[in-house]
């Protein structure tokens, strides 16, 4: 064999390994990276659930125990019991999470979320349902209950944060691109807590 | 310019009240020594208390592995507290990989609140209400008064009793005893336990009349005598250790009182086995001399056959003498049974009416000799007396029972001793919490 067929046999193995193999590898290692990064949010988002769920669980055993003592709030009760049957109605499969779901989804929980405010107001003005021992523990489920929501919903939108970042890099955005992994969308901050607390002197 | 007034008064504010801590500036108990469970750093508690709190927060984390934090400062600035506690938590990696058995106790001295951040794993055994009972039963109070110290020590006991006492809550709620169920099968089982009593001893004793080895109604008595005895004692000893030993280790120790009466349940066995060993003792027997019947002589018509010791021994109640008399030929036959009794036989006259006297110590022993002793026997029948002397062993400072004792009590101490050496391992070696997480669990409470 010539010298010259041996390197023109060289230089197509080289172009061969450069062109297809090597991209090819690299595809396969960004793509597991990506479905793993994927498979993370998906979970996350079962741990959203299921604080939601955890909230409204409780609800059917608040709404009993001040109906007890606040016997004129029906309306206010059965805005919280319509709600929740709303937002329960709601389920999303993390698989296909768009912005417009989530909104619905948000939209849902944030009315169990103002309608339990107005609740918790009225039992302001009973103090015989403050001073029952079922209610202060429920109360304090409930409370626990919304700073898991919201520690979850943060974990979320970190994971989601870092899916996003991932898919939208050069060059795995490339593999993003044919193997159709979509933007994860995040949740919003909730309009009461938008407003910064004003700094008082 | 309105800026640099607020800059200005927030590092005023700082210098005067203390940093305001973040996330990352409290300083981490763990970086300091491997044993601190309290952050402490504006001094708001004790230097008792930081170390009362270490001890038991230190003996919780050996026993159930739970890890709890307690920090006391005066400001984390404008932080929300719960979110605080949560990063912390994260941050610092309170309680164990996987098992997320962390309790974080923060304290904000300006913002006047206490909040616990429980673990993934300790929401269970701390479910808020609960966190939020102890804030308010037993810190919040305290606080109100100035009483920090008061207030958690306070809290942090209740938190590890809850922590501790966990497995134990895992046993079933005791249920009352129903009585009146149990009590029939009780006396159903005393009532089947007699009557198999009762058959075993009936069935023994028909076995050893037809034994043609026990030629004599006295070896008759004796075997059946011997024969209820073991008996007896299975029935009413064995059968009630069994029982007992399981009711211990099954159920409900109070059952034991279901044991007691299961000894008495042997006595009607008991008693029909005496009096068929009297009856076969008292049956007439073939006369070896001619062809009639030899029959029983009552207590007070046999002492005409009998010899003058023979006499005594029996007034001594230490051998039963029967005789038996043909009612044809007046041929008599006397069957001897020794009686369990103190007395033994005299060496000088054979008269079963020897015994102990007295016993006198003539020489003490003492820590360095031995000491003597005489042992006086007196035949009551013919006088004769015996002397015996013996050494007392010297008196030992300590006795090697005990000593045993030690070894054997030493030994299962030190057996239970290596038990806690598997969980120390999975501690970071600088001293550091286990890396655990949490989920905003936990409950907040202002003064």
């Amino acid at each position: 064999m010539k010298k010259s067929t041996i390197i023109i046999l060289v230089s197509i193995a080289a172009f061969l390994f450069f062109a297809v193999v090597f991209p090819i590898g690299f595809g396969i290692s960004r793509y597991n990276r990506l479905v793993t990064l994927e498979e993370t949010v998906n979970s996350q988002w079962g741990n959203v659930e299921s604080q939601y769920q955890r909230r409204a669980d409780l609800i059917p055993n608040l709404v009993a125990t001040v109906k007890g003592y606040a016997t004129h709030e029906s309306s206010t009760l059965e805005g919280v019991m319509a709600a929740r049957a709303k937002a329960t109605q709601i389920n999303i499969d993390p698989k296909n999470l768009t912005p417009a779901k989530l909104q619905e989804y948000q939209a849902a929980q944030g009315q169990i979320g103002s309608a339990l405010g107005k609740l918790m107001m009225i039992t302001e003005n009973y103090p015989n349902l403050k001073a029952n021992e079922n209610f202060l523990e429920l109360q304090a489920q409930l409370e626990g209950t919304e700073n898991r929501i919201s520690v979850e919903r943060g974990r979320f939108n970190e994971m989601a944060k870092e899916f996003n970042l991932t898919i939208r890099r050069f060059p795995t955005s490339i593999v993003a691109g044919m193997t159709g992994f979509q933007k994860k969308p995040y949740f919003e901050a909730e309009k009461a807590a938008a407003n910064a607390p004003a700094v008082k002197f | 310019m309105k800026k640099l007034i607020i800059i200005f008064l927030c590092s005023l504010s700082a210098f005067v009240f203390g940093a305001d801590y973040t996330v990352q500036t409290i300083p981490n108990p763990k970086n300091a020594t491997e044993n601190g469970f309290v952050s402490n750093p504006d001094g708001i508690l004790k230097s008792e208390t930081v170390l009362q709190i270490n001890i038991l927060l230190d003996s919780l984390e050996h026993q159930t592995g739970a890890e709890v934090a307690v920090i006391a400062v005066n400001s984390i600035g404008s932080a929300e507290i719960k979110p605080f506690a949560t990063d912390l938590l994260k941050y610092w990696g309170i309680g164990k990989t996987k098992k997320d058995n962390g309790l974080l106790v923060l304290f904000v001295l300006n913002q006047k609140k206490v909040t616990f951040e429980t673990g993934y794993g300790l929401e269970g055994i701390l479910p808020d209400a609960i966190c939020k009972r102890i804030q308010f039963q037993s810190m919040i109070p305290e606080f109100k008064n100035g009483n920090y110290d008061a207030g958690m020590l306070a809290g942090i006991q209740r938190i590890s009793s809850i922590i501790r006492k966990e497995p134990m809550q895992q046993a079933a709620p005791k249920a009352p005893i129903a009585w009146n169920e149990i009590l029939p099968v009780a006396i159903g089982i005393y009532i089947l336990i007699a009557l198999l009593t009762w058959l075993w001893i009936a069935n023994s004793i028909q076995t050893i009349r037809k034994n043609p080895k026990l030629t004599s109604n006295i070896a008759r008595y004796k075997t059946i005598k011997s024969e209820k005895s073991g008996i007896i004692s299975m029935v009413a000893l064995f059968l009630p250790v069994i029982a007992i030993l399981g009711i211990i280790f099954f159920s409900n120790p109070i059952f034991i009182l279901l044991v007691l009466p299961i000894p008495l349940a042997t006595i009607p066995a008991n008693v029909f086995a005496q009096i068929m060993m009297l009856r076969i003792r008292r049956a007439s027997i073939p006369c070896n001399v001619c062809d009639g019947k030899m029959h029983i002589l009552s207590e007070k018509k046999e002492d005409a056959h009998l010899k003058l010791a023979q006499q005594f021994e029996e007034q001594l109640h230490a051998v039963d003498y029967d005789v038996f008399v043909c009612d044809k030929c007046a041929n008599e036959a006397i069957f001897t049974l020794d009686k369990p009794s103190a007395y033994s036989e005299c060496p000088k006259c054979g008269t079963k009416a020897f015994i102990l006297k007295e016993k006198r110590t003539v020489v003490s022993p003492t820590y360095i000799s031995a000491g003597t002793e005489r042992t006086t026997y007196i035949c009551k029948f013919c006088g004769y007396e015996e002397n015996d002397n013996h050494n007392i062993p010297r008196i030992n400072r300590s006795g090697s029972g005990s000593f045993l004792g030690g070894m054997v009590v030493g030994s299962i101490f030190s057996g239970g001793g290596g038990f806690g050496s598997g969980d120390s391992g999975s501690f970071g070696g600088g001293g550091s919490f286990g890396g655990g997480m949490s989920g905003g669990g936990g409950a907040t409470s202002g003064w």
